[in-house]
């Protein structure tokens, strides 16, 4: 099994195995033909097609493929023989098994007529088989209502036996999927198994339904994909529960992708690269997937979450079973958010390096008129402390910086040492990388915090709050425990 | 079987548990030296690795978050200050180093309070004082004689978790994962069980015979193989050490598991209930130290090197 195709023991996985229709793309009169070939880091850009497939097998064997199975019947020579008809897709993949058995479950999408989604496993992966067909059937459900109806009659989900899975597990193609993620350390209140599932029935959405150019455009069908993936697991399994809630403890996908990973300003090459022209497979992967997700939630914050989700179901209904590019979604969202966006979508999306906010300084000082040597044209004073003495009030100031070519507006709270809170604005839209507040108030600053709302995703919160006196407990905490874990290891090497 | 008078001596597992609780009755105060020793030199890891994790961390409010359970907070936190974080383990290596080096002085002058019994506080302080010394660097070679054996329970361990990998790998379900982790873990697990109590017996023969035959580690280390491999009683025994170590352990961890500490309060709350754990577990290692002696002294002494002197004079 190599590259989602091949075979483990009895198990075959077929993708990728006929010469696939190419795209006719461009204005009037400029058309070409764009047949780019399956390499490591690009996958699909082909043209919507009816596909008749008759595929004859052993006769042990189950066959799971794209499509409606039409026709099934037992052929000479220990054979069989199955048919499968599908219309409106772009791929045709298939597997065959002679161990796999079914679960199977109908869900009704906007009224229509219901999608028969089954998934296909060996017989000791039942458990998760189940987790599966449940991430499955909800999938379909949210991303037909937040996006577009799923708009064919079945959904097969493949799961791969376990010496199989790395090869063939979590891929895509229309109307059928490969998932993964079945272990034993991967305990019920661990999402990952379903994440899987819902991410690439998502891709039946992006890629299937709205065929972008992959090989191009990459980040439109992974990172898009990503953005919607986050938002289906909220809503199918809390917010603050869709990636771990297992052991005590609790962290949604996103937030705990994104500790995980590095920051974007490490990334050598911007989103809106070719796939195949990415450094690595660690740039491609972060950029395509990752940052381009962090990117579309943070301009989601920016706007509000039903203006954007309205906006996004609009650019889905307009190129459904077309082939969009990043321009013709700038250019939806740009209208249907009812401003030009290209401060935001430019730097993001066309250069490297992210967003980089942080507090640059904080300080207070008692407030009073001006004191020292003054001079007023021809007359010179020197005004002293008695002179001018502490008004009681502080002049607090800070100054915060962004040293990313990504600017996104925030907001900065102050919290002061009477338990106040006063929040200001910074209306950064890249016109400049630093700002300064001051303020004055009756006692001094507490700690300042950038962003608190949460707006910001591209960058990591750790330095968006500081504290201005430093306080040691929660180390001390932390040190006790280390302490009592050496000391354990202590009595193990001695007395 | 027991006879009395002779060194012939079978003591049972019974007689073992016996000679600890006695000995935990008795000699309280050493056992309570050798813990504050190790207290101190825990807390004093606590306090730097507190100093270390204060100065990227004291004006970070996101830290408070991750220390009281947060695993989003933690683990950004944990990128953030990876080079902290590996200070903090050098000084957790540099502990248990010291104490280590420690443990020889300390082991040897428990084993010489067990085997001599002094009476008095006084007494008590001048034998455990003199035995440490005395086996000091007798413990020390030891330790290098015992190096192979620990590299042949890595080589097991590595084999044995090697053929079982793909096993593990691809397990559903915990039934799955059962004759595994069996195959992994048990036999490097019996062979470090079976150093563990020869390297223990060897100490009480080089401290027990050091007067009178001045054992040689190696040597030690050979006889109380064969010593240990003839009679399962000694590996039963620790055993039942080593189970009463692991139950406290996992019970504490049970008890503890949803109980955060708040405040510097509960950081020294914290260190103060985990101490009492490790006490616990002390006292049990200081109870099978007892019956270690008690065996060991029913073993028969080693051969005593004969010193030969001639009275010819030289022609």
């Amino acid at each position: 099994m190599f590259a989602r195709t091949g075979y483990k023991g009895e198990f075959n996985m077929v993708g990728q195995w006929f010469p696939k229709i190419g795209v006719r793309t461009g204005p009037p009169g400029l058309e070409q033909w764009q047949c780019a070939a399956l390499s490591a880091f690009t996958e699909f850009f082909a043209d919507f097609g009816v596909y008749d497939v008759t595929i004859t097998v052993p006769s042990t064997y189950t066959v799971a493929a794209t499509g409606v199975l039409t026709q099934a019947q037992e052929s000479p020579g220990g054979t069989r023989t199955f048919t499968y008809h599908a219309e409106d897709v772009h791929d045709f993949a298939w597997a065959a098994d002679p161990y796999f058995n079914t679960r199977s479950q109908d869900v009704t999408v906007d009224g229509g007529p219901p999608v028969h989604v089954k998934v296909y496993f060996r017989n000791e992966q039942l458990d998760f088989a189940l987790r599966h067909l449940q991430a499955g059937v909800g999938a379909i459900e949210k991303f037909s209502a937040d996006f577009t109806p799923y708009p064919w009659s079945q959904m097969t989900i493949i799961d791969p036996p376990m010496d199989a899975a790395a090869g063939a597990g979590g891929m895509e193609y229309p109307t059928l999927v490969t998932t993964e993620g079945d272990s034993v350390f991967v305990r019920p209140g661990m999402k990952f198994p379903e994440y899987v599932t819902v991410h690439e029935v998502g891709h039946n959405w992006f890629q299937g339904i709205l065929a972008s150019n992959e090989p191009e455009e990459a980040w439109m069908d992974e990172g898009v994909n990503e953005w919607a993936d986050a938002h289906v697991m909220a809503d199918l399994y809390g917010a603050r529960t869709n990636g771990i809630d297992q052991f005590g403890f609790q962290a949604d996908i996103v937030a705990l992708r994104n500790a995980l990973l590095g920051d974007p300003s490490s990334l050598p090459q911007p989103i809106a690269s070719a796939a195949y022209a990415f450094v690595d497979g660690e740039a491609y992967s972060f950029a395509t997937y990752d940052y381009t997700m962090r990117a579309l939630l943070t301009l989601e914050h920016e706007v509000g979450t039903a203006k954007f989700m309205a906006a996004m179901k609009t650019y889905a209904k307009t190129f459904a079973f077309k082939h969009p590019t990043g321009s013709d979604l700038f250019a939806t969202l740009s209208h249907e958010l009812g401003e030009d966006l290209g401060w935001f979508f430019g730097p993001t999306f066309q250069q490297a390096g992210g967003a980089h906010l942080e507090i640059r300084s904080s300080s207070c000082r008692q407030a009073h008129e001006i004191r020292g040597y003054i001079t007023d044209g021809a007359s010179k004073k020197t005004r002293t402390e008695t002179e001018a003495p502490d008004t009681g009030t502080w002049v607090c100031e800070v100054v915060v910086q962004n040293t990313g070519p990504v600017h996104v507006p925030v907001d900065v709270e102050l919290r002061f040492t009477d338990g106040s809170t006063q929040r200001l604005h910074w209306d950064d839209k890249g016109a400049g990388t630093f700002e300064r507040f001051s303020v004055e108030h009756s006692t001094k600053l507490a700690s300042v915090r950038i962003d608190p709302d949460g707006i910001d995703m591209i960058d990591s919160p750790l330095q968006h709050a500081h504290r201005m006196d430093g306080e040691g407990a929660a180390s001390l905490r932390a040190g006790a425990r280390i302490g009592s874990w050496a000391q354990t290891l202590m009595q193990l090497v001695g007395p | 079987m027991r006879k009395s008078g002779s060194l012939d001596v079978r003591l049972t597992l019974g007689d073992l548990v016996g000679s600890g609780s006695r000995a935990l009755t008795r000699y309280t105060g050493t056992l309570m030296t050798v813990f504050v020793v190790q207290a101190l030199v825990a807390f004093a890891t606590m306090l730097a690795c507190a100093v270390v994790l204060a100065s990227v961390f004291s004006h970070l409010p996101m830290w408070d978050d991750a220390v009281d359970g947060d695993l989003v907070s933690l683990v950004t936190c944990l990128r953030f200050a990876r080079l902290n974080l590996a200070a903090c383990a050098g000084i957790v290596f540099g502990a248990v180093l010291l104490w280590q080096l420690a443990s020889w002085f300390l082991v040897g002058g428990v084993y010489g309070v067990l085997s001599q019994r002094p009476e008095g506080r006084a007494e008590t302080a001048r034998t455990f004082g003199a035995s440490g010394t005395a086996t000091y660097l007798a413990y020390a070679r030891l330790a290098l004689c015992s190096l192979p054996g620990y590299l042949v329970v890595l080589f097991v361990f590595a084999i044995c978790t090697g053929a079982v990998a793909g096993r593990i790998e691809h397990a559903l379900t915990v039934g799955d994962l059962v004759m595994p982790v069996i195959v992994s873990l048990v036999p490097a697990g019996v062979l470090l069980h079976v150093l563990w109590t020869v390297s223990d017996y060897a100490r009480v023969e080089l401290t027990l015979r050091h007067d009178s035959h001045a054992p040689g580690s190696l040597r030690a280390y050979l006889r109380a193989f064969a010593f240990v491999l003839r009679r399962p009683l000694t590996l039963v025994h620790a055993s039942l050490g080593w189970l009463g170590f692991a139950a406290i352990t996992v019970g504490y961890m049970y008890l503890a598991s949803g109980h955060p500490m708040y405040g510097a309060e509960g950081a020294i709350t914290l260190f103060v209930i985990r101490s009492g754990v490790s006490l616990a577990r002390m006292a049990l290692r200081f109870a099978v130290l007892a019956g270690q002696v008690d065996l060991g002294g029913s073993r028969p002494p080693p051969p005593r090197r004969v010193e030969i002197k001639s009275d010819a004079k030289p022609q």
